[in-house]
C-alpha cells in the first residue's frame, strides 16, 4: 500500500511538474500514411491485433540507427512481424511516400531502406519540415514484394521515427489515390454504402419504424433514428461514430 | 460557475467513484497545493478518492492520479486542454471548407462536412468554458510547454494557401494528411486532459474528442491510402 501511495505521489508531482517546468521540445511525431505503412494499416483497421499502435501510429519513436520497423524499442513489436497480413501496395519503378506529421521539428535526414540497402536519403540539414512531407523514391532494380523501412531522423534529439511500408514493385504504376473507392459522384450518398466493418449490430426496429442509432452506419439526410427512446432526424449525411451520439451533435441530428 | 454546456452524461458515466482514504486525501491536497502554485484557479476538491475506470471507449484508460472536481472547478490542465483545442478549430475549419469546394471524392466531402459542423459546435462550447472562467482563448505561446502533449497545430495560412493551390489529383491526399495531423493532435490533447484534468464536463468533452477523432482517423486513412 505504502509503495503504491508513494508512486501515486511521485506521479502526481510529475504531472504537476510538467505543468510548471518548460520541458525540452522532444515530441516530433509522424508516420507514412500512403502508401499505407504498417502502423497506418493497424490504425485504419486493415490489419487486426496490432496492440497499442492503433491509437498512436505517429509514435514509433526510438534511438536512431535501428533497422527494425518498430525502431528496436520495447513497444510496438507487432510492426516487426512479417507474418501479419500486411497489404502490399502495387507500385511502378518509383513511389511517392507521404507523411502525416503531428509536430514539426527540425530534421536531419529522411532515409529509405530496402533490406540493408539505403535506396534514398533526403538531407534537410536541420530545417523544419512542411506540414506534410512527400518524397519520391526510385525503386529501379527491384521487383516483386519488398519491405521499405523509412527513418525520420530528428535533428536535435537522439531519436528517429520509423515506418515500414510493404510494396509490390512492377506490373503497375503508382498506386491510385483511392484503390477501391469508386465514389458515386452525382448520386447522393446511400445509407448502405458504409465502408465500416461488417460487425455492426443489426439495428432493431422501434415502434415508429425508425432504427436505433448505430455507430458505423452511414446516415443520409432525412434518416430517422431513435436514441434512448427519442427520435432524431439526420441533418447532415455522415457515418455515425462513437462520440457523435444524436443528443450531443445538434449539427448532425434534429430531435423530432 | 458551471458553463451552460451540454452534459447529458454526468461524470458518473465516465468515472467510477471509490471511497477516499486518508493518504489519498493528502496526495490530493499536495496536488492542489502545487496546482495553486502554478497560478491556476484550482479549488479544493471535496471528493478525493475518485479514479478513472476502464470505461473510456475502446482505449486503455488513462492512469489518473488526481481526483475529479465534483464542484465543477477546473485546474490548469483543463484550461490548457481547451486552449489547445481552441487553437485547432480555426485552421481546421479552413481546411474543411476547402474540402467542400476542392475535393472530387464524395466520401471525403461527406466526412469533411460532418467534421466541420460538429467541430463548429465544439468550438462554441470551448469558447463558452474559457470565457466563463476568464481565461484567454489562446494557449501559452511557449511551444515547449505543449510539445509533450502533441504540439500546437502546424497549419498556418501558408499551408492553407498551399492546399488551395494543390493540383486536383493531389488535393485529397494533402487535405487528409493535414487533417490527420490535426486529429492525432486532438487525441493527444484529450489524453492529457483525461490523465490530469479535473472538471467533470471537460473530462466528458475530452472523452468525446478522443472517441470521435479515433473514429475519424481510420476513415481518413482508408481514404488516403
Amino acid at each position: 500500500m505504502r509503495k503504491s501511495v508513494t508512486l501515486t505521489i511521485l506521479s502526481t508531482v510529475a504531472v504537476v511538474a510538467s505543468l510548471l517546468v518548460n520541458v525540452p521540445a522532444a515530441s516530433a511525431h509522424g508516420y507514412i500514411s500512403s502508401p499505407p505503412s504498417r502502423q497506418a494499416q493497424c490504425a485504419s483497421g486493415t490489419v487486426p491485433n496490432c496492440g497499442d499502435i492503433v491509437w498512436e501510429p505517429q509514435s514509433v519513436e526510438a534511438p536512431k540507427g535501428s533497422m527494425l520497423c518498430n525502431g528496436g524499442g520495447s513497444r510496438f513489436a507487432e510492426l516487426n512481424d512479417d507474418s501479419k497480413p500486411w497489404v502490399a501496395t502495387s507500385v511502378g519503378t518509383s513511389v511517392t511516400f507521404n507523411w502525416v506529421l503531428t509536430a514539426r521539428h527540425r530534421t536531419s535526414t529522411w532515409e529509405y531502406f530496402v533490406g540493408s540497402t539505403r535506396v534514398a536519403v533526403v538531407n534537410d540539414n536541420g530545417a523544419t519540415p512542411g506540414a506534410t512531407v512527400s518524397h519520391t523514391v526510385s525503386l529501379a532494380g527491384y521487383s516483386g514484394r519488398i519491405k521499405v523501412l523509412a527513418r525520420w531522423n530528428v535533428y536535435d534529439t537522439a531519436n528517429a521515427f520509423y515506418s515500414c511500408v510493404d510494396l509490390t514493385v512492377g506490373g503497375g504504376g503508382n498506386p491510385s489515390p483511392s484503390p477501391s473507392a469508386s465514389p458515386s459522384r452525382s448520386a447522393s450518398p446511400s445509407p448502405s454504402a458504409s465502408p465500416s466493418r461488417s460487425t455492426a449490430p443489426s439495428p432493431s426496429s422501434s415502434p415508429t419504424g425508425a432504427t436505433t442509432w448505430t455507430p458505423g452506419t452511414a446516415y443520409a439526410v432525412g434518416a430517422v433514428v431513435t436514441y434512448n427512446g427519442v427520435s432524431y432526424r439526420c441533418l447532415q449525411a455522415h457515418t455515425a461514430l462513437v462520440g457523435w451520439e444524436p443528443p450531443t451533435t445538434p449539427a448532425l441530428w434534429q430531435k423530432i | 460557475m458551471s458553463p451552460a454546456g451540454p452534459a447529458p452524461n454526468g461524470p458518473g458515466h465516465l468515472l467510477q467513484r471509490r471511497n477516499g482514504t486518508s493518504p489519498v486525501k493528502k496526495i490530493a491536497a499536495l496536488a492542489l497545493l502545487l496546482l495553486s502554485v502554478s497560478g491556476c484557479a484550482a479549488q479544493p476538491t471535496p471528493d478525493t478518492g475518485t479514479q478513472a475506470a476502464a470505461s473510456l471507449p475502446a482505449r486503455p484508460s488513462a492512469s489518473r492520479s488526481i481526483g475529479i472536481a465534483e464542484d465543477g472547478s477546473h485546474n490548469a490542465t483543463d484550461v490548457m486542454f481547451l486552449q489547445m483545442m481552441a487553437a485547432q478549430y480555426a485552421p481546421a475549419d479552413k481546411l474543411l471548407e476547402l474540402a467542400a469546394s476542392h475535393s472530387t471524392n464524395e466520401q471525403v466531402k461527406q466526412l469533411a462536412a460532418a467534421i466541420k459542423v460538429t467541430q463548429a459546435d465544439e468550438y462554441k462550447q470551448v469558447q463558452a468554458w474559457l470565457t466563463g472562467w476568464g481565461k484567454p482563448l489562446a494557449p501559452d505561446s511557449n511551444p515547449a510547454l505543449h510539445a509533450e502533449h502533441g504540439g500546437l497545430p502546424a497549419t498556418g495560412q501558408k499551408e492553407i494557401d498551399a492546399l488551395a493551390q494543390a493540383a486536383p489529383a493531389d488535393f485529397d491526399r494533402e487535405f487528409l494528411n493535414l487533417l490527420l495531423g490535426h486529429q492525432h493532435q486532438a487525441v493527444e490533447y484529450a489524453r492529457m486532459e483525461l490523465t490530469s484534468g479535473v472538471q467533470p464536463q471537460v473530462l466528458e468533452f475530452a472523452t468525446r474528442i478522443d472517441s470521435t477523432r479515433s473514429g475519424e482517423i481510420p476513415m481518413m486513412l482508408k481514404l488516403v491510402g
